[in-house]
């Protein structure tokens, strides 16, 4: 390891040493204030970055701001207080030993928490930054390459707000080979990240043994939109299902890729257009034709395969082609949620009932991370249950998808609890 | 004594046509490099594989009216013959030839991404003379035998895969009794690490050059059970990595696969060889690194995957279908005689640019053009910077 690195690495687990003693109120506080900064769309910081996601997006700002919002706004002081409760049990467990029966625990942060972010929202890389912070514990951030710098300038203004806070937090990629990632690797105590079970097996070979590996697995969603909905009201269930799609261009893995409805071939497919007209309004990036050969080889081999089904007397419908930046398809038969063969790009099916698409997503189990529900009062509760033995791990409102709560369970599992080591002290 | 039942006359018909057009695409194979296939001639095969598809494909034939072509004979060259995508495997039964008829079938890997597709054959014939020639002219130009290392499961485990089979034939034609396959069960099945290392070491004593073959990842897991303690392999031996390429595995890793071949079994660069090829193709294409190691020594090496005289790869613009020139980089379209009874053009997502002396190189897919987000996830992570 280069003497920089190590001194960087030095000064991180330091400053995670004295965040260890300031009272977790504060630490909200600190937190709390900066994200209420970036709540105020004039906000110099908050402007400037929003400027810049949009030029790099190359989507309007308003497409921007309704990403920010969407983070910002459910990082108040209270959220993050009820989600240190929700997950911890008590706020002073953060500070010190808190009586509970007859033993008193409390928890304790990683020494320095490595995350290694993943091309996707920009904000998410911010909860890792947040949850670690929230802990007490120093996080060195390493942004996906080539992706945005959202998370670095959070960074900054957290440093500017509260220098002690911001010291505990590193935002770069690797320091210079050779050995600048192993190093700062090694010297983790938690190691969070998102990837699949090769991607896992590969940093289970770097990390220590000894460190707490947190691995997100990869994760789809998928919408069910009953036909009572519908019928009620298609247009309020198009406006969701594109609020929840179209979201921060369907970067995340909330964002539904299939969306179920009960209802037949015909009135599904009359679903296309208007909902192709609300991605595109709601994230109007390029068209597909100004995206790399990549991506457009991927979207013709697609549309081709579209001609092979049609030859073979599968009716399928869809909009949006080169000269569209999303694609919306009506398929003639439902199939369990799969990656899209182009980024953008959403999958209607029919189904007779609900249970077809509950036994589509079990066929899915472990991969279904959201389903968005539209769905009747008297029928959710079914729904929710049916699904959650279907190995799904959240089940929202459609529409809000996308908007969960800070103290949701990720992967089925809990974020700061996963962080802590407990510590029992009996006999108080 | 019972007689056969008459063949229904189109039935007869389709056979004896697929015969003649295999008898005429064997004899192109088998000429290979030496004499190979003139332009004149490959277009007319071409032209009359393509109308044998589109009257006994009904699905293609409808697929060829949706592309503005409603006979064969609106064909007026290769070039024009409509590709079908890798995804047409999975629609149906994508063959020329009735079920009863089939002798083999091969499936793409199960993924995530759902259905795989299937790849149907009434002979395996052209598939096999395909992987011999290549294989004689690319990985075994210097030797009739080498002990052949499997990183692979063996044909009796995993009957469905199409690059099992090729070492199979690779076995059969080119291999020693000594050679072996050492996966377990499926593609992604462990390692039988204790037989590899004794096959090694068997090698080692004995100084019988071997070669080593697996997929990107099955070297990736390999090299990495092996251990760090370097390897001498006898000289003359040499490697063939297939996959990791186009996306299953990123380019630093593909050539830390290659830099740790070197390190760990002592095969120099030179002698480690590429090779392309999916399940939808009966043809496979090779870099020539070894060939001109061993048979034209001190020669440079072309870039690229070499196409055999019996196949073509277009580098096409996606958006518009134009042909590109070299060095431009658009979607790969194939069009390989040996396919005569599945697709003989088939359009495939992977990029790659034509170099300007016939070579392909590969470009791999865009990350963008895969799934995004968290689930694409953290696969960049080895990334330095």
């Amino acid at each position: 390891m280069s003497g920089k690195t190590a001194d960087r690495i030095a000064r991180l687990v330091a400053a995670g040493e004295r965040l260890k003693t300031r009272p977790a109120s504060e630490i909200i506080d600190g937190l709390a204030d900066t994200c209420a900064q970036w709540r105020d769309d004039d906000w110099p910081p908050r402007y400037r970055a929003t400027e810049a996601l949009a030029e790099r997006y190359r989507v309007p700002t308003s497409s921007i701001a309704e990403v920010l919002d969407s983070a910002f706004n459910g990082w108040t002081r209270q959220s993050l207080e009820d989600w240190v409760v929700a997950e911890l049990g008590d706020l002073g467990a953060l500070d010190g030993f808190v009586t509970n029966g007859s033993t008193s625990r409390r928890v304790v942060g990683p020494e320095l928490i490595v995350a290694i972010g993943a091309h996707g929202i920009p904000t998410t890389p911010i909860t890792d930054i947040i949850s670690a912070v929230l802990v007490k514990a120093p996080v060195w951030l390493k942004p996906a390459s080539a992706t945005d710098d959202l998370a670095a300038r959070f960074a900054a203004t957290l440093a500017e707000n509260d220098p002690e806070l911001g010291a505990a937090v590193v935002v770069d990629s690797w320091p210079d080979p050779p050995g600048g990632r192993d190093s700062v690797l090694a010297a983790a105590t938690t190691v969070i990240a998102t990837g699949r079970a090769e991607t896992v097996k590969r940093l289970r070979a770097t990390v220590s043994s000894a460190s707490n590996l947190i691995v997100h697995g990869p994760r789809l969603s998928a919408a069910l939109i009953t036909g009572e909905a519908l019928a009620e009201d298609s247009v309020q269930v198009i406006d969701a299902l594109a609020c929840d799609t179209a979201f921060a261009g369907q970067m995340g893995c909330l964002s539904p890729v299939t969306a179920f409805v009960e209802a037949s071939r015909s009135d599904v497919a009359s679903l296309v257009r208007p909902l192709l007209e609300a991605c595109v309004n709601r994230w109007p990036s390029p068209p597909r034709c100004e995206a790399g050969a990549g991506e457009r080889a991927a979207f013709v081999g697609w549309r081709s395969l579209m001609d092979v089904e049609a030859s073979a007397g599968i009716a399928n419908r869809w909009a949006g082609d080169l000269d569209c930046p999303w694609t919306v398809v009506a398929r003639s038969e439902p199939e369990h949620p799969s990656p899209p063969p182009v980024p953008q790009f959403l999958t209607l099916a029919p189904i007779d009932d609900v249970d077809r698409s509950i036994g589509l997503c079990a066929e899915r189990r472990g991969l279904i991370a959201t389903v968005g529900v539209a769905a009747p009062s008297e029928r959710r509760r079914d729904i929710a249950r049916a699904l959650s033995m279907a190995g799904v791990e959240r089940i929202a409102a459609l529409g809000s998808m996308q908007r969960p709560p800070l103290d949701w369970r990720r992967d089925g599992r809990p974020t700061l609890a996963d962080l802590v080591r407990w510590v029992e002290w009996e006999g108080s | 004594m019972t007689r056969a039942a008459p063949l229904p006359p189109r039935e007869k018909a389709r056979q004896e046509e697929a015969e003649r057009l295999d008898a005429e695409i064997l004899h192109a194979i088998g000429s290979g490099w030496s004499d190979p296939i003139d332009a004149s001639r490959f277009d007319r095969l071409a032209r009359d594989v393509f109308a044998h598809q589109f009257r006994f494909n009904p699905v293609y034939r409808q697929f060829c009216a949706l592309h503005g072509v409603s006979a064969p004979g609106d064909v007026a060259g290769w070039k024009q013959i409509p590709p079908v995508p890798t995804g047409a495997f999975k629609v149906g039964r994508w063959a020329t030839f009735p079920e009863q008829r089939e002798a083999a079938a091969f499936r793409t890997s199960g993924t995530i991404q759902g259905t795989p597709g299937v790849h149907r054959f009434d002979t395996l014939a052209l598939y096999n003379a395909a992987i011999i020639s290549s294989g004689r002219r690319f990985l075994f130009p210097d030797r009739d035998r080498v002990r052949c290392l499997f990183l692979s499961p063996s044909p009796a485990d995993a009957p469905d895969s199409s690059l099992v089979h090729m070492f199979a034939v690779f076995r059969e034609a080119f291999g020693d009794p000594k050679s072996r396959f050492f996966l377990r069960g499926s593609p992604s099945g462990g390692l039988r690490l204790e037989d590899l290392l004794t096959g090694l070491d068997d090698a080692e004593q004995e100084g019988e050059p071997v070669l080593i073959a697996g997929a990107a990842l099955a070297f990736h897991h390999g090299l990495g059970a092996l251990g760090s303690e370097p390897r001498r392999l006898p000289s003359g031996s040499r490697t063939m990595v297939t996959g990791g390429f186009k996306g299953a595995l990123r380019e630093t890793d593909a050539s830390a696969i290659g830099i740790a071949i070197k390190a760990q079994l002592g095969v120099p660069t030179d002698h480690q060889v590429e090779e392309y090829g999916m399940t939808e193709l009966s043809t496979q294409y090779y870099d020539e690194r070894l060939r001109t190691a061993v048979v034209d020594e001190g020669g440079q090496p072309r870039a690229g995957f070499r196409v055999p005289p019996w196949a073509r790869v277009m580098v096409i613009d996606p958006g518009t279908g134009a042909e590109l020139g070299p060095g431009e980089v658009g979607a790969l379209v194939h069009l390989d005689l040996a396919n005569r009874a599945s697709a003989i053009a088939l359009q495939t997502s992977d990029v790659g640019e034509r170099t300007a002396d016939g070579g392909i190189l590969l470009r791999g897919r865009e990350p963008k053009a895969e799934a995004r987000g968290c689930s694409l996830a953290a696969e960049l992570w080895l990334e330095q910077g």
